[in-house]
């Protein structure tokens, strides 16, 4: 195309940006009940992209009547009780509240479409518990939608729910409510809720204790993070309720609130003197700026106001659009019957054929973000009409974009003779699996109305080859070095001195390809600025492994975060091995070694790590310091289908205790996840020190989520409410099982509707 | 409050690490780039309205659609033809954005939110070029999940009158035909969808003409510049 005719065709349409955006087990069933989950997907995975219409997470894709608010508590709720609505699904919600000195600070999840959690970081000022001026406390909530809201019968929503309880249980108490919403006028709303609570929720105005009155009171100082079950729904029971009525027409955007409260709030308004609580009731009115920003001011217990600012974002739908050129039609071959000498497989002959293919299609895949790592052709190590590629994604968040892509362009580039394209997804040297997609497939189905299901039907995809013999590799693939520079933030939280502490500098990452599978790789850090290294370095009982941090932060000159040779090969259809050597993080070096079990179709992988390592110097150079571990585990994964997986590890931790992490995490097609982990090992709550045991959520954003290019960056996080010791396992990057699973049926066909793309 | 030389040069730092950000063996901006620009806002809205004798001079001659998008603001922009296959022609833009067209109707998109992956054209082509018909389609749009949804929907065709059209400075005598959809059932999320396209033809063949494409992207208006 000309420069003018370019000109002319101008064509940036910001409408035309687009989103790109898991063996039976016996407790899958309950786990599905449990997270609102429709019943097993029994279909063939090929059809599983297809989205039935009676799925349950369908209902959030547009603005409900009465949009789903959270309470002070950051929780479904009125103002400071509970209702029985859920978010939308997947949302997210950063909320800040504060009423009376008491600032809480929630991050909330929508984790499925019936059960939301959260985890807060709450401040009390001035409230002086265990020696502290403000007192910090943690907790986690969750809330459980029983029953749905028929809006159209007289079925109302009923929920559930658990707050602050595996905290201190400054905050604890247990509720269940029941909400309905009514239409009003002009497309009006109102909803009333009421229910019964304890704990804190079951302070004022009780009505008896029906499951018992024994029940524990908050004890400042306690270590607490622990999950105490025998005192849930116990203690006084009270009533509480309260109505939220959005306005229709001009003033939808507006929503009045007023409840009736069954807090007490007896150590903040009694010993503590914070505040004087007159009355039960409180009144509030909300604003909702647009689908991101609510605020809300408030008069509660009839002596204090209060405001609360929400920040909401779902991964189902929101992120930058990622931009995608159509990839034009499929290149149709010649008519076999007009032309075949076209056909003729004479080309195989041509030694110099396999190299002029690779030169042709590895720059055409490399235009498109997939990197040519071989390929071999009909004869070698095929059958006589099959070709066979590998490649690897190079940042699309749905691998169905990378087969179509590559088939595409093979159909393009390929001899006609050619009829079998093998597409073998490897990540990081190691070939994961094998989709087989047939040209004449291609050529018939595109341009066609029904074309995603069909060529899904049409495909399969098997385990990668073992053996790479007969695969010629791009001249100049090996050795191949890549290098990024750029600024870091470092930050460190939940220190009751300084919340909030952070680190910023400067961030040299280098990584060489040696060979297929054979990588060596560093990170570099610089630190500018930044207070992390003046943080508490905390007593414990056990081998400093973690609570050193501070030390390893207090460094103002360059150093080696990260530096390791790793080698990752395939050892049988179903296994895959790691074996590393190096410095792993910034705490611990050594060597380790990892196999996987994963057949290509199964949504069970089982795995074992093993790692010798030694504690690094603070300085982050080349030593070690006397404590060395031999620690490890074996793993099973579990892939439940619509986003959900669970990873159960057991082994030995770096502070040589012996125990299980169990997470659960959530992944979305445009590659946001998030999860929660928690770790119970041999030490006791004692031991382990404030917070009892680890767990904590994981937060992992990919950047093109936010500037809307394609590519593999992510920026991973985990929260923990404190970090200890204990439970703590070897940071290690190129784990098998993320990379794995990636090339794997489950991941490719979740986002086949992408393969046109 | 005054700006002092800290404040100076932590601006400068931050600065600095944002241009930074650009180096590596990465092609492109890098990341902290990427950011800044989408915090400078969207850019400029496209116009698509050349001369007949601006697109002769810049040697266009093959099929061209004028496509004009209304969300999230007004903006058109040219759609030359990339190919065919299977009886649906490709037309795509500069920005990378496709349509896939058959008989003039839209059978499916790339690049747009809320993309239609697909949807079935041959009766509603065929009561289009009558004038009248009764049928049902599916619509098969691409969601953020990565997954397809369809909806069915019954559609009802009629003839609406002559109209003069004028596309790019060129008058056409057009016949106005008016499809009327609505989903047999409502949706999850409790909305039925409706909408009313509209093609105005030219001898037979859809010259213009305004369809819904999804809730995201709304309706799209084609016009069939060249030929």
């Amino acid at each position: 195309m000309t420069a003018a005719k370019r000109r002319l065709l101008t064509g940036a349409i910001s409408a035309g940006m687009i989103v790109l955006s898991s063996p039976a087990v016996p407790q899958e069933g309950l786990v599905r009940g449990l997270l609102g989950l429709p019943e097993k997907d029994t279909r063939p995975p090929q059809r599983a992209f297809v989205l039935p219409s009676s799925d349950p997470s369908v209902s959030s894709e547009a603005a409900p009547a009465l949009r789903a608010a959270s309470n002070f508590y950051g929780m479904p709720g009125l103002i400071d009780m509970p209702a029985a609505h859920a978010l939308p699904d997947g949302e997210l919600q950063a909320i800040v509240s504060s009423f009376a000195g008491i600032t809480r600070t929630t991050l909330t999840f929508q984790i499925s479409p019936r059960l939301t959690g959260a985890f807060r970081y709450n401040r009390f000022a001035d409230i002086n518990l265990d020696g502290f001026e403000d007192y910090y406390d943690r907790a986690f909530d969750l809330h459980y939608q029983v029953l749905r809201e028929d809006e159209d019968g007289w079925q109302p929503a009923l929920a559930v729910g658990l707050r602050d309880f595996v905290g201190t249980g400054i905050e604890a108490g247990e509720y269940i409510v029941a909400s309905k919403t009514f239409a009003l006028p002009n497309e009006g709303r109102l909803r009333a809720s009421a229910g019964l609570g304890w704990g804190r929720l079951g302070s004022y105005g009780d009505i008896g204790a029906p499951f018992g009155e024994d029940r524990p009171q908050f004890v400042p100082g306690d270590t607490g993070g622990e999950v105490d079950f025998g005192q849930w729904f116990r203690g006084p029971m009270a009533p509480f309720a309260g109505l939220e009525w959005q306005p229709g027409g001009r003033l939808q955007d507006l929503r009045v609130k007023v409840e009736y409260s069954s807090d007490a709030y007896d150590l903040e308004a009694g010993t503590q003197g914070q505040f004087e609580r007159r009355s039960p009731l409180n009144f509030g009115v909300e604003y909702q700026a647009n689908d991101t920003v609510r605020v809300g001011l408030y008069s509660l217990y009839g002596s204090e106001i209060g405001a609360m600012v929400t920040i909401a974002g779902n991964p189902r739908r929101s992120g930058t659009p990622v931009r995608l050129g159509g990839p034009g039609p499929v290149t149709q071959r010649p008519d076999r019957q007009a032309a075949p000498e076209q056909w003729t497989s004479a080309w195989l002959a041509n030694p110099n054929a396999p190299k002029a293919i690779l030169d042709l299609l590895t720059p055409a895949l490399a235009e498109q973000n997939i990197t040519v790592t071989g390929l071999s052709l009909p004869g070698t190590t095929s059958a006589a009409n099959t070709a066979v590629v590998r490649v690897e994604n190079g940042g699309y968040e749905a691998q169905s974009i990378v087969v179509g892509r590559t088939a595409r362009t093979m159909a393009a580039l390929l001899p006609p003779s050619v009829e079998v394209f093998r597409i073998v997804i490897e990540n990081g040297g190691l070939p994961t699996g094998e989709v087989t997609v047939r040209r004449s497939d291609l050529e018939r189905l595109d341009g066609t109305s029904n074309r995603s299901q069909a060529l899904a039907a049409a495909t399969t995809v098997g385990p990668a080859p073992v053996s790479d013999e007969g695969v010629i590799a791009p001249e100049g693939r090996y050795p191949n070095f890549q290098f990024s520079f750029g600024p870091y933030l470092s930050a460190s939280l939940f220190d009751p001195t300084a919340p909030v502490r952070a680190d910023v500098g400067l961030a040299l990452t280098g990584n060489l390809e040696l060979s297929r599978g054979l990588i060596i790789e560093g990170v570099i850090y610089q630190k500018l600025a930044g207070n992390v290294g003046d943080g508490r370095l905390p007593d414990t009982e056990l081998e400093p492994v973690r609570t050193l941090g501070t030390l390893y932060a207090d460094n103002d000159t360059p150093t080696i975060r990260r530096l390791t040779a790793s080698y990752s090969a395939k050892l049988s259809p179903n296994v895959y091995s790691r074996a590393s050597v190096g410095y792993f993080e910034r705490m611990f070096g050594g060597v380790s070694g990892e196999v996987l079990w994963k057949p290509v179709d199964s949504r069970l992988a089982l795995g074992a790590e093993l790692a010798y390592v030694g504690q690094r110097d603070f300085d982050q150079r080349f030593g070690f310091q006397d404590y060395r571990v031999l620690t490890g585990h074996v793993s099973a994964y579990y892939e439940f289908g619509h986003g959900y997986r669970g990873q159960v590890d057991v082994g030995r931790y770096l502070a040589g205790d012996v125990g299980a992490t169990l997470t659960l995490t959530r992944e979305f097609a445009n590659g946001w996840e998030v999860g929660a982990f928690a770790t119970k090992t041999n030490v006791s709550a004692e031991e382990f020190g404030e917070g009892s045991f680890d767990k904590g959520i994981v937060l992992t954003i990919p950047m093109q989520s936010i500037t809307g290019q394609v590519g593999a960056q992510k920026v991973s996080r985990q929260l923990r409410p404190v970090q200890r010791d204990g439970g703590a396992r070897l940071i290690q990057e190129g784990r098998l099982y993320e990379r794995v699973r990636a090339g794997h049926s489950e991941a490719i066909f979740a986002d086949w509707s992408q393969v046109w793309r | 409050m005054a700006m002092t030389r800290a404040h100076v040069r932590w601006i400068g730092l931050i600065l600095a690490s944002v241009m930074l950000a650009s180096c590596g063996t990465q092609e492109g901006p890098g990341t902290a780039g990427l950011i800044f620009e989408r915090l400078k806002g969207a850019p400029e809205p496209s116009r698509f309205s050349p001369s007949r004798a601006e697109l002769a001079a810049a040697g266009v001659n093959q099929p061209l659609l004028r496509v004009v998008t209304q969300v999230p603001v007004t903006q058109s922009a040219g759609y030359i033809l990339r190919g065919q296959a299977n009886g649906a022609q490709f037309y795509g833009a500069n920005d990378g954005s496709e349509l896939q067209v058959r008989a003039g109707l839209i059978q499916s998109t790339v690049g747009f939110v809320g993309d239609l992956d697909g949807t079935n054209i041959t009766a509603p082509a065929r009561a289009i070029a009558t004038g009248q018909g009764r049928y049902s389609r599916v619509l098969r749009h691409r969601r953020s999940e990565g997954k397809l949804f369809e909806t069915q929907i019954n559609c009802t065709v009629t003839r609406v009158g002559a109209e003069q059209v004028v596309i790019l400075g060129r008058s056409h005598n057009t016949t106005r035909v008016a499809e009327s959809c609505r989903a047999a059932n409502e949706d999850p999320a409790g909305r039925t969808l409706a909408f009313e396209n509209t093609f105005w033809l030219e001898n037979g063949a859809v010259r213009a003409s305004e369809q819904w494409v999804s809730y995201e992207t709304g309706t799209l208006r084609l016009e069939q510049v060249l030929p």
